[in-house]
């Protein structure tokens, strides 16, 4: 029977076979958005939890100012660090694995008859230790090169390709600021973070001739730090704090006119906002499936207005109410079904095309994608139940007299 | 009651004491008043009278897709006021056949679709559907016509195929409101003519209403409606030996 049924239903739609393709259009359209909503949102998530796994959630930076969040607004009056500074981090803070000066700008570099604009870092090993950062050729800093001021350099994926193309990069010559350095190593690529800075296009220098040959001075602008796992973050952080405070002769109701940030803290907050968004973006999508189910309930409505005289014929004819009531709930449960089926299909290529361009990865989620089939069937129901019981409760007579 | 009442076969439909009002307070039709009517199992009824005497309402009372609304109305002894409307509805698809004034096919089916629609919803395959319905045109002579739509056939052909519909599931009870109604007079004798035959040959209970005077003048047993009251109710050896 209820094969039957499911026939009788399809034939009902076929019939009216526009007006059942626009009614789960908008179906369609409803859980299109909210599984693109949900996979994008879900791809950002994922994104975020990439980065920081590369950053590493033991990463402390220190920085001149403060800074608002992603903001560069450092303060005019906030004084730099010193490697004394560095110096006492490094031996007084415990839970420290790794401590690094770092200081930065961008710059242009040049090699043979190629140039490019990259961030030209002045650090120790430490700092590439401390993000966990390895190399793909080549060596690291030697001990010597780092406070004798020898030009040496790392590179960057981004600038080994810009300037050196197939080339392997580790033994060219690379200008810095019009100093000749030999590429020592190249660094393993980080990829594509989805962050607004390429990290990858970076060109790393001993801090001890960055600071004499291209800062031409001793300014430190920030301390990068790697905590052991094990470590409380939020006791270092604050023994951190003080130690600067007392060094930079805050007193007690002086603002901080430095930066702690902790990737972790980071990490939490992002991945906190990432999840509200995808759930305002699938919340708004969701409105749009909400419409598209009134749509096939107004649809149903007219559908059982038109066809009460056959309902009529098909009561007086042997049809129980029951067996009327199934068919119209049915149809709309095919509507939706198909409808969403589709949606989900287009849902997830617009997620999968406009990965890319979003800079995040394509999550496909087999528990979204069931539990947006289940609201699909749902929704059919629900929004199908109102016509099929006006439909099941018409009277045989009066239905038959109906024009 | 007579000896040979012994043999008579058993009450199929009752009416007693059966009203229905239309309306509520001020607006009240009464369309039927106070009707007792027995009908045996293998009888062919046939109900007379002007327009708006209640004979529908009679009709639609009998064939439950209504129900009086004082007085009892059984059916196989079962009173159709003490169940469900979805039971009702169990009991009308498994007893009775409805034709009605105007064929009411579902124009998009073809003649052996609309015979086999009632098989639909009694659960039957595929195969015995067709099967079913194919005898049912040929029983209403349309063995050559199942593949035509309605739109291809004429109003006999067409009221045939609603008779085939209407006893395609092998129902006890024929209703027929009215089935000559929009027929020319030849066609409708012939239509008449196969419900007496199906009555006779399946002994199918029928129960007819009609406008037209020779029908009424060959019925076997007349019912005759006047302002919602049955007025006269004859059956006469008359009668069967006239048709
Ligand atoms: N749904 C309804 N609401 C109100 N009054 C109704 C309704 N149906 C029928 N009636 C009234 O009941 C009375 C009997 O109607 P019914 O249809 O039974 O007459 P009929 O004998 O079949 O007439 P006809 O020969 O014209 O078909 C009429 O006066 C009619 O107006
Ligand atoms: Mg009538």
């Amino acid at each position: 029977m209820l094969v039957e049924t499911i026939r009788l239903a399809f034939e009902a739609l076929g019939r009216n076979a526009l007006r059942s393709t626009l009614t789960g259009l908008g179906i369609l359209i409803g859980v299109g958005a909210v599984i693109a909503m949900i996979t994008i949102g879900q791809g950002a998530s994922q994104n975020v939890r990439n980065e920081i796994a590369k950053l590493g959630s033991e990463l402390l930076t220190v920085s001149v100012g403060q800074q608002k969040r992603g903001g560069q607004g450092v303060s005019l009056a906030a004084a730099a660090f010193d490697y004394a500074d560095v110096e006492a981090v490094r031996s007084e803070i415990r839970g420290l694995r790794h401590v690094a000066p770092l200081s930065s700008k961008i710059g242009r570099i040049t090699a043979r008859n190629a140039n490019w604009n990259a961030r030209i870092i002045g650090t120790e090993n430490a700092y590439f230790q401390a993000r966990g950062w390895n190399l793909a050729v080549g060596r690291l800093f030697a001990e010597a090169e780092m406070y004798n001021g020898k030009p040496v350099c790392l590179i960057g994926e981004t600038v080994r390709q810009r300037l050196f193309g197939s080339g392997l990069g580790a033994g060219e010559l690379v200008r810095v600021a019009g100093i000749a350095c030999p590429v020592i190593g190249v660094l393993q690529a980080r990829g594509q973070t989805g962050a607004a800075e390429d990290d990858d296009n970076v060109i790393a220098v001993p801090f001890d001739m960055y600071q004499r040959r291209i800062q031409g001075s001793t300014d430190i602008q920030s301390i990068v730090m790697a905590a052991y796992p094990t470590a409380n973050m939020d006791r270092l952080k604050m023994t951190l704090s003080g130690l600067i405070r007392e060094r930079r002769g805050l007193g007690a109701a002086d603002p901080d006119d430095f930066t702690i940030l902790d990737m972790r803290q980071v990490a939490q907050s992002m991945m906190a906002a990432t999840r509200t968004l995808t759930l305002f973006l699938g919340a708004i999508a969701a409105v749009s499936l909400v419409v598209g189910g009134i749509g096939i309930m107004n649809i149903m409505l007219v559908s059982v207005t038109e066809r009460t005289r056959e309902i009529g014929v098909r009561l007086t004819i042997g049809a129980l109410p029951s067996q009327i009531r199934l068919q119209f709930l049915c149809e709309a449960v095919i509507l939706t079904l198909a409808g969403g089926l589709l949606g989900i299909l287009g849902g997830l290529g617009t997620a999968a095309a406009a990965a890319p361009h979003l800079a995040i990865p394509f999550v496909l989620d087999p528990v979204v994608v069931a539990v947006t089939i289940a609201i699909s069937t749902v929704l059919g129901i629900g929004f199908g139940f109102a016509p099929a019981a006006r439909a099941a409760s018409l009277d045989p007579v009066e239905a038959l007299r109906h024009v | 009651m007579s000896a040979a009442d012994q043999t008579e076969p058993v009450v199929l439909l009752e009416l007693a004491r059966a009203s229905r009002v239309y309306g509520r307070g001020d607006g009240t039709v009464v369309a039927m008043s106070d009707v007792d009517v027995k009908v045996r199992a293998g009888e062919f009824v046939t109900i007379v009278g002007p327009s708006g005497s209640g004979k529908s309402t009679c009709l639609n009372i009998l064939g439950c897709l209504d129900l009086p609304t004082s007085g009892n109305y059984l059916l196989a002894g079962q009173d159709m006021a003490q169940i469900k409307a979805e039971q009702r509805a169990v009991i009308r698809r498994d007893n009775i056949g409805f034709v009605l004034q105007n064929p009411n096919l579902i124009a998009r089916m073809s003649a052996l679709e609309n015979v086999a629609l009632p098989l639909v919803y009694r659960g039957l395959g595929r195969t015995e559907r067709r099967l079913r319905a194919h005898a049912a045109l040929e029983a209403v002579g349309l063995g050559n016509r199942v593949g035509h739509r309605p739109d291809e056939l004429s109003g006999g052909q067409q009221q045939r195929v609603a008779i085939a519909r209407a006893i395609v599931a092998q129902p006890r009870i024929l209703i027929a409101d009215e089935p000559t109604g929009a027929l020319d007079t030849v066609t409708s004798a012939g239509v008449v003519n196969l419900l007496l035959e199906l009555n006779r040959t399946m002994r199918l209970t029928v129960v007819l209403v009609t406008h037209d005077q020779s029908v009424a003048g060959r019925a076997p047993r007349l019912c005759v409606f006047r302002d919602g009251r049955l007025v006269s109710d004859e059956t006469g050896r008359r009668r069967f030996h006239a048709c």
